[in-house]
């Protein structure tokens, strides 16, 4: 009869003997090339050359193939009614109110949530550094009123979250004043975990065929994402399209730089969040997406929200920062692949003060 | 209370301490409230403060503390290291529960004096470096380079597997939230060196099958302070009338101190830890501890004249090659030492404990091998690829128990140049590929964004014209964060990199005038 003390020596040192066997056969063995993820040596693509390949055809809104299956996916935004504008524009002084009041003009935030609904408010909090007044992280009323507006329509669970790139999550919620402001409303903070990235196809990517996505963002049955206007060096405007970039890990995330307009809009075509609320209470018109120079915010009290993200950044562009949509990289391509829409031309928006 | 009471309380402690220190260990992060200091065992242990102390002539207050804890050894002798340490309680639960073998090398139990003796002269000189031997140094460094990331990894792949079947996922979140930034670091560490201080600590572990608690008896300076203090300390075993020598304490005693004389048992009191073992073993209940001294003790280990110039030299001779080293020539080019450090004298002051690198929230802290001379093993040196200095933290500063690090506010911190970036343009990719990249700059923390970015249009070696940014340091703004070497896209080593900082002299002009 063995003792427990003998079956756990033997126990170890077979285990250690077959791990030392196993590691010894499998390093004579040739290896497997790992699958190409991030294809570094394609140019990035030039205006003329994308202009001949024509849209996907794809409809907006189509669920997002992912590597879950199986379970359910964020649900469809859904198209307004003919009363309804197709997006909305707030002005006034007031963080709070004009975050309502751009929802409702929208048709309510009954039109996105319905009651138990598990939602995730998605903020810009970047970095750990700068106070919400430097506007690079989002207005923390802006996302308590939207917390607010989702509970009170009857969500079974609020959360809050991004990943930060300078800073850890916990700090970044702090600074940020969005981590007081959610909890107060009566949301929860997420500390975004490794756990829950899942490596997720892309069908419709040009660039992009794989990469991977935080699970929950691709699963809540209702999605908000909400950016702050800013500028960026590289892709121009960081907004709401670009905002999605914290929903993929932190660890890679640089090599998305590599070419970014088409990454970004290839990452729209897996993530699509229900609405899009762009707070442009106070925006970062120079030195954006990490501004440490209050002389660059210009407070414009505005809020923007859409169903259509690519809308939402169109007029976004177009408004606070005098950019033709077109000239936006990954607005363009968002409206070529047929993520959504960005011809402010024929579209139904409303204007209001309050 | 009985002789079995009494060990038991003993391992009660035991177990205690243990649990006491790694929660300490755990809860450093930058945020972590307290009830007691973080650094209570740093600030307990009479060799770190005697030997910081003397090394930097600087009177550390924190550290006085652990005037306490030597007071208590000149009362109870070894009481620490039977009852309190950390490391001495996990020999005790890993050790062989065989029968302890007859010890043949008595005089091996010297090395420790001479180790604290060398330890203690070369502090005369400045020097620090055998404070890598102090057990809660050896203990914590060990936990934080080595355990917490492990378990982290462990922690983090139990999560992902079970994480698919869904009712375990409710439960799996509550925790993940729970012990993340609290238990386990905020974002997952990775130590270049985190296997040799685990084999290090491994193999101090694997001494005790050689002999029962072989650190304890032979090795450890700290043990060796103790068991100078319990020569002349009250606390003292003695064996009653009813003692028929029959050896049974003999082979329980972990450290070999006991030895049968005619009239009963004769004790080493520089080597009882006062573990209680010998109460608890004796058939007949025949020892005692008590304030008296016993008039019989088994010949100690004495310190002669020539284990101190022995020591003396040993000390003298070590410093001496530290200091003809090259790295007390010229700084290694990566020697990016913590906020402050580099002005502070820091090598003088670091007691290579460990905690700046545990607290650090990026893991950029790292401890070093060489690159600092093997004068500088395992004290702190910011390797950017692995982790960056955040410009919102100050931690390293905050928890240094011997102010090595200074405990700078925010905004000084803030100022502190602790290296400079420099470009690879033979790599950097709109340099060396013609291709967009902009992230070192994006990622600059400074205000004025210490790396700038230059538009030109140039042809391409495939004959386009294209227009780029490319990046170009500032020197005279960057203080050498190494966020850009980090979040660099770039395969294997960064296309910037954080060299040591330059002293600029002043210019010629600027002398004059």
């Amino acid at each position: 009869m063995l003792s427990r003390r003998d079956f756990l020596h033997r126990f170890f040192l077979y285990t250690l003997s077959l791990y030392a066997g196993g590691s010894a056969l499998s390093a004579c063995s040739p290896r497997e090339t790992p699958p190409p993820i991030i294809p570094t040596s394609t140019m990035p693509p030039s205006p003329t050359a994308t202009n001949t390949l024509s849209p996907t055809g794809v409809p907006y809104g189509a669920p997002p193939p992912t590597a879950a299956a199986t379970t359910t996916l964020t649900r469809v935004p859904p198209s307004p009614t003919p009363f309804q504008p197709y997006l909305s524009v707030a002005h006034g002084p007031s963080p709070s109110a004009i975050t309502r009041a751009a929802i409702d003009t929208l048709g309510g935030i009954g039109r996105f949530v319905k009651k138990g609904d598990d939602v995730i408010i998605k903020p810009n909090i970047c970095n750990a550094s700068l106070k919400p007044e430097l506007a690079s992280t989002t207005n923390p009323e802006v996302v308590a009123t939207l917390v607010t507006l989702c509970l009170d329509a009857g969500a079974k669970r609020v959360r809050v979250m991004d990943q930060p790139f300078s800073g850890t999550a916990v700090e970044a919620y702090k600074t940020s004043g969005i981590r007081d402001a959610v909890e107060r409303a009566g949301g929860q903070m997420e500390i975004m975990s490794d756990m829950k990235y899942v490596t997720t196809s892309f069908p419709q990517g040009r660039d992009i065929k794989s990469w991977k996505v935080y699970e929950d963002i691709l699963k809540a049955d209702v999605l908000i994402n909400v950016p702050v206007a800013k500028t960026h060096d590289l892709a121009k405007l960081t907004l709401a399209m670009k905002g999605l970039m914290g929903v993929i890990p932190n660890a890679n995330r640089s090599a998305f730089h590599n070419s970014i307009d088409q990454r970004i809009a290839d990452l729209n075509t897996v993530v699509h969040p229900t609405l899009n609320v762009v707070d442009a209470v106070r925006v970062v018109v120079r030195n954006g997406p990490t501004n440490w120079n209050p002389a660059n915010v210009v407070v414009a009290n505005t809020v923007i929200a859409s169903h259509d993200v690519v809308a939402a950044d169109a007029y976004a562009a177009k408004t606070l920062f005098q950019r033709q949509p077109q000239e936006i990289g990954y607005i363009r391509l968002g409206g070529e692949m047929g993520i959504g829409k960005y011809d402010l031309q024929n579209m139904v928006i409303k204007e209001v003060s309050v | 209370m009985n002789a079995r009471h009494w060990r038991r309380a003993r391992q009660v402690a035991q177990i205690a301490s243990l649990f006491l220190f790694f929660l300490l260990a755990a809860l450093t992060y930058r945020e972590s409230q307290s009830l007691v200091p973080l650094d209570l065992y740093f600030r307990l242990d009479p060799l770190v403060a005697a030997s910081a102390i003397i090394a930097s002539r600087a009177l550390i207050t924190i550290l006085l503390t652990s005037a306490v804890a030597l007071a208590l050894g000149f009362v109870l002798g070894r009481v620490w290291c039977g009852w309190l340490c950390p490391l001495g309680g996990i020999l005790d639960i890993v050790s062989p529960h065989a029968p302890h073998p007859i010890e043949r090398h008595t005089r091996w139990r010297g090395v420790k004096y001479v180790l604290l003796l060398t330890l203690l002269c070369a502090a005369l000189l400045g020097n620090l470096s055998l404070l890598i031997l102090d057990p809660i140094t050896l203990l914590n460094r060990t936990f934080a380079g080595a355990f917490i990331p492990a378990l982290n990894v462990v922690v983090v792949g139990l999560e992902t597997l079970l994480y698919p079947f869904a009712p375990l996922q409710a439960p799996l979140e509550w925790i993940e939230q729970g012990v993340r930034g609290t238990l386990l670091p905020a974002q997952p560490t990775f130590y270049q060196l985190g296997w040799l201080l685990a084999a290090t600590f491994a193999a101090v572990i694997a001494l005790d099958w050689v002999a029962p608690r072989f650190w304890c008896r032979y090795l450890c300076p700290l043990g060796a302070v103790y068991a100078l203090e319990s020569k002349v300390s009250l606390l003292r075993p003695r064996a009653t009338a009813e003692c028929d020598r029959c050896a049974a304490c003999v082979r329980v005693c972990p450290t070999g101190a006991i030895a049968i004389s005619k009239t009963g048992l004769a004790v080493d009191p520089a080597e009882c830890v006062v573990c209680l073992d010998c109460v608890a073993a004796c058939p007949k209940s025949a020892i005692t501890f008590g304030f008296s001294r016993s008039n019989e003790t088994k010949a100690s280990f004495n310190l002669s004249r020539r284990h101190f110039v022995e020591s003396a030299v040993f000390g003298v001779a070590a410093v001496a090659l530290f200091r003809s080293a090259p790295a007390a020539r010229r700084d290694d080019s990566f020697l990016v030492r913590p906020p402050g450090a580099r002005e502070n004298d820091f090598l003088s002051k670091c007691v290579r404990c460990g905690e700046c690198v545990k607290v650090c929230p990026t893991g950029g802290l790292q401890p070093s091998l060489f690159e600092a001379g093997l004068e500088g093993l395992w004290t702190p040196v910011l390797v950017p690829r692995l982790g960056y200095c955040d410009y919102s933290c100050n931690a390293c500063g905050q928890i240094c128990p011997t102010e090595a690090i200074p405990r700078l506010a925010l905004a000084d911190k803030r100022t502190k140049i602790i290296g400079v970036a420099y470009i690879d343009q033979n790599r950097c990719i709109p340099w060396a590929s013609y291709r967009p990249c902009i992230v070192c700059q994006e990622m600059c923390p400074l205000p004025d964004k210490a790396v700038k970015l230059d538009e030109v249009d140039v042809i391409a070696p495939d004959g386009r014209q294209v227009h780029l940014q490319r990046p170009r340091v500032q020197h005279d703004l960057c203080i050498g964060c190494g966020i850009c070497e980090y979040q660099c896209p770039l395969v294997g080593p960064a296309a910037i990199r954080v060299y040591v900082p330059m002293q600029f002299p002043p210019l010629l002009g600027e002398a004059s005038s």
